[in-house]
C-alpha cells in the first residue's frame, strides 16, 4: 500500500468529515449549540448530525474501495469551522455580540400580547393554583435546561409575578405592597419589558428589579443606559439588546457589558430617539440601587 | 481584538450551524433526484404553457418550505436535469420568500402593518415571475460550468455536455442491490457537499467579517431619501446575508428611520440574492448567468421599493 494512496484525497475528507460530526455531537451534547442558535433549530442540527454521520459511512465504504485522487485545497474550508472554534474558549456569556448589533434597540421587537400566540398575560389570569405550579415547575425546568439565571429569593416571589404579569388590568391586587417590586429574570424578560412599555401607567411608581448587561448606545446622555439581555430571533447573527431604560448619574463608572442588578422606581419619561425617529413616552428605571452580578450561563432571551 | 474576533466567531458558527442542516437536506434531495428520478420524469412533471409552468413555480414553495442555502443543490440539479431555466429561475428567487414560514416570521416582525407582509409576498411573487420571462425569452443558453472531466469527456467526443460526475447514474442504479443503492446517494450526497459546501463556508466567511467590521449606523445618515434609502438598504441585504426567516424582524427596526420601499426592498433583495448565495452561483453556474440574474433581480427590486415611495403614501 503506497503513501499517495493512504493519503488521499477520500482519506483527508473522510477525517475532515469524522471531526466535524465530532464537534457537532460534542457541541449538542453539552448544549453549548444554545450559544449559536435559538432551541427550535436543535431538531435540525439533530438531522444534520445523522445525515453528516450517514456521508461518512458511505464515503468510508468508497475509501476502502478506492482512493487516488490528490487532495484538494477545497477541504480546507471544511477545517476552517473546527479551527475557529478551537482559538477560542467556549463561553457563551460574552456580551460582545452586543457591541455591534445591528439594532440596538430599547424595546423588545415583538409583542407577545397581540401577536398570534396570546399566551401569556391574559392567560396566567385564568390558571388554577396546581395548573399554576405546574407551569412554575416548567419554568424552573427551563430555566434549568437552558441554564437561565436562577433566582433564589422567597417564597412568595411567584405570587407577587403572578399578580403583575397577569393583571390585565381587571385582577383586583389584595394590597400594593404585594408587587411592590417587579423582578425581570431570564425567563421573564422579554415578557416583562413587552408588558411594561404596554401599560407604563400601571407600572410607574413600582418598584422594579432587572438584571441583565449594561447596555450604552452612542447616542444616550451619559447618564442613560440600558439593562439589556440579547433577543435572538433564529441565530447569534441576528441577536439584538433588548430591556428596559434606565437613569443613573454615576454610570460611567462601570464598564458597558457588565452583568449587574438594577433596582429602582419606574418613571414616565419622554424619550426622543433620534436613531429611530420615534418620539414617545417610554418607561424609565429611576436607579436606586445597582451592584455588579456573576455572569449568568446565557444572555439570551427569545420569544419561545 | 478579542472582541472582535469573539464576535466574529459567533456570527460565522451561528451562520454555518444554522444552514448546515438545510445544505444538507438540499445536497441529499438533489443525490435523489441524480439517483433515482429520470430526466424524462420530471419534464413530464412540468406543465407545456410557459405561464402556467412559471405561475406553479413560483407557488412551489407552499407545498415545500424551503429557505435560500437548500434551494441552489436542488437548483444546479434540476438544470442538469434538462428542467427548463425559466422553470427553475423561477422557483430558485420565489421559493426563499412565498412559503408559509417566511409569512409567518413577516406577519409577526409587521403585526400592525399587514401591508408590509402584503407587499413582501406580492413583491417576491412578481420579482421572481418577471426575471422567469426574462429568461425564457433568451433562450437555452448554457448556464452551468463544465467540470474537468467532462471536459475530457467532451475531448472525446461526447455528444451533449454533462455536468453530473457519472453519466448515466439512473440506469446503473436500477441494477443494484438495495444497500449499495443508498450508499450510492450518500456517497454522492457528501460529493455534492463537498461542492456546494466550501463556497458555502466562504460566504459565511465573509458575512461574518462583514458584520463585525461593518459600521452599521452609517447607513441610517440615508435615512429617507426615496431612492437613496432603497438602493442603501438592498446593499445592506446583500450584504449581510441574512435567512430570510430572521430578516423581517431586522427590517421592522429600520421603519422609523427608513422609507416604507426601502424596508420592502430589503426584504425583497436579501432572500433573492446575497453575498453567501452568490459566491454559491458563481461556483457552480457561470459568470455572465450569474450577473445577468443579480442585475435583474437587483433593477427589479430597487423598482419595486421606488415605485411604492413613489405611489404609496403612509
Amino acid at each position: 500500500m503506497n503513501i499517495r494512496r493512504v493519503f488521499s484525497f477520500n482519506f483527508w475528507w473522510l477525517a475532515i468529515l469524522i471531526a466535524n460530526v465530532w464537534y457537532l455531537s460534542e457541541i449538542l451534547a453539552a448544549k453549548q449549540i444554545l450559544a449559536y442558535l435559538h432551541p427550535r433549530f436543535i431538531p435540525y442540527s439533530f438531522a444534520a448530525l445523522v445525515g453528516l454521520s450517514l456521508i461518512v459511512i458511505s464515503q468510508a465504504v468508497q475509501f476502502a474501495r478506492n482512493s487516488s485522487a490528490k487532495p484538494r485545497a477545497g477541504l480546507l474550508f471544511f477545517i476552517f469551522p473546527l479551527v475557529v472554534k478551537s482559538l477560542a474558549p467556549y463561553s457563551m456569556s460574552d456580551t460582545a455580540m452586543a457591541q455591534g448589533a445591528l439594532m440596538q434597540i430599547v424595546r423588545a421587537p415583538v409583542k407577545t400580547e397581540k401577536s398570534v400566540k396570546p399566551q401569556a398575560p391574559s392567560q396566567a389570569l385564568k390558571l388554577s393554583p396546581e395548573r399554576f405550579l405546574l407551569r412554575k415547575n416548567n419554568l424552573k425546568q427551563r430555566q434549568r435546561r437552558l441554564a437561565m439565571e436562577v433566582v433564589s429569593k422567597k417564597k412568595e416571589k411567584p405570587e407577587r409575578m403572578r399578580a403583575v404579569i397577569g393583571s390585565g388590568g381587571a385582577v383586583k391586587l389584595s394590597s400594593e405592597e404585594e408587587i411592590k417590586q417587579v423582578r425581570f429574570t431570564g425567563s421573564n424578560f422579554l415578557r416583562m419589558v413587552d408588558d411594561l412599555y404596554d401599560r407604563i401607567d400601571f407600572y410607574e411608581g413600582k418598584r422594579v428589579e432587572v438584571t441583565g448587561f449594561i447596555f450604552r448606545r452612542s447616542d444616550f446622555s451619559a447618564n442613560q443606559f440600558v439593562v439589556a439581555r440579547l433577543f435572538m430571533w433564529c441565530c447569534a447573527a441576528d441577536a439584538a439588546p433588548v430591556g428596559p431604560m434606565c437613569k443613573w448619574d454615576k454610570i460611567s463608572a462601570f464598564q458597558s457589558g457588565t452583568w449587574v442588578k438594577v433596582t429602582g422606581v419606574i418613571e414616565n419619561e419622554f424619550f426622543d430617539d433620534t436613531y429611530f425617529n420615534e418620539k414617545s413616552d417610554i418607561p424609565v428605571i429611576r436607579v436606586e440601587a445597582i451592584e455588579e452580578i456573576e455572569k449568568p450561563d446565557s444572555p439570551y432571551v427569545y420569544k419561545l | 481584538m478579542s472582541v472582535w474576533f469573539d464576535q466574529f466567531r459567533i456570527i460565522f458558527l451561528s451562520v454555518y450551524l444554522e444552514a448546515l442542516p438545510f445544505l444538507l437536506f438540499g445536497c441529499f434531495v438533489s443525490a435523489l433526484l441524480h439517483a433515482f428520478v429520470r430526466d424524462e420524469f420530471l419534464l413530464k412533471l412540468i406543465p407545456k404553457n410557459r405561464w402556467v409552468a412559471m405561475t406553479v413555480a413560483s407557488l412551489v414553495g407552499f407545498v415545500f418550505p424551503v429557505c435560500d442555502c437548500g434551494i441552489y443543490p436542488v437548483a444546479r440539479k434540476l438544470i442538469q436535469k434538462k428542467v427548463p431555466l425559466y422553470f427553475v429561475v423561477t422557483w430558485m428567487l420565489s421559493a426563499p420568500i412565498v412559503n408559509p414560514v417566511v409569512i409567518l416570521s413577516t406577519w409577526y416582525a409587521f403585526y400592525n402593518q399587514p401591508v408590509c407582509v402584503v407587499f413582501r409576498i406580492v413583491g417576491g411573487f412578481l420579482v421572481a415571475f418577471t426575471t422567469g420571462i426574462i429568461f425564457s425569452r433568451m433562450g437555452k443558453i448554457p448556464v452551468l460550468k463544465k467540470n474537468k472531466e467532462d471536459q475530457k469527456k467532451d475531448l472525446s467526443s461526447r455528444a451533449e455536455a454533462c455536468t453530473c460526475h457519472s453519466c448515466g447514474e439512473y440506469d446503473k442504479n436500477r441494477k443494484l442491490s438495495g444497500v449499495e443503492k443508498w450508499v450510492n446517494v450518500f456517497n454522492q450526497t457528501g460529493r455534492e457537499f463537498y461542492d456546494v459546501g466550501k463556497y458555502f463556508i466562504f460566504g459565511a466567511i465573509c458575512t461574518a467579517v462583514i458584520q463585525t467590521f461593518f459600521p452599521k449606523m452609517f447607513l441610517i445618515s440615508v435615512g429617507s431619501h426615496p431612492v437613496a434609502s432603497v438602493l442603501s438598504l438592498a446593499v445592506l441585504a446583500f450584504l449581510l446575508s441574512l435567512c430570510s426567516e430572521a430578516d423581517a424582524f431586522i427590517a421592522r427596526t429600520f421603519l422609523g428611520q427608513f422609507s416604507y420601499g426601502s424596508v420592502i426592498a430589503f426584504m425583497l433583495f436579501g432572500p433573492v440574492m446575497d453575498l453567501k448565495n452568490f459566491l454559491f452561483l458563481s461556483a457552480s453556474f457561470r459568470k455572465r448567468f450569474v450577473w445577468l440574474l443579480f442585475a435583474v433581480t437587483f433593477i427589479l427590486c430597487i423598482a419595486i421599493g421606488v415605485l411604492i415611495n413613489g405611489f404609496w403614501i403612509v
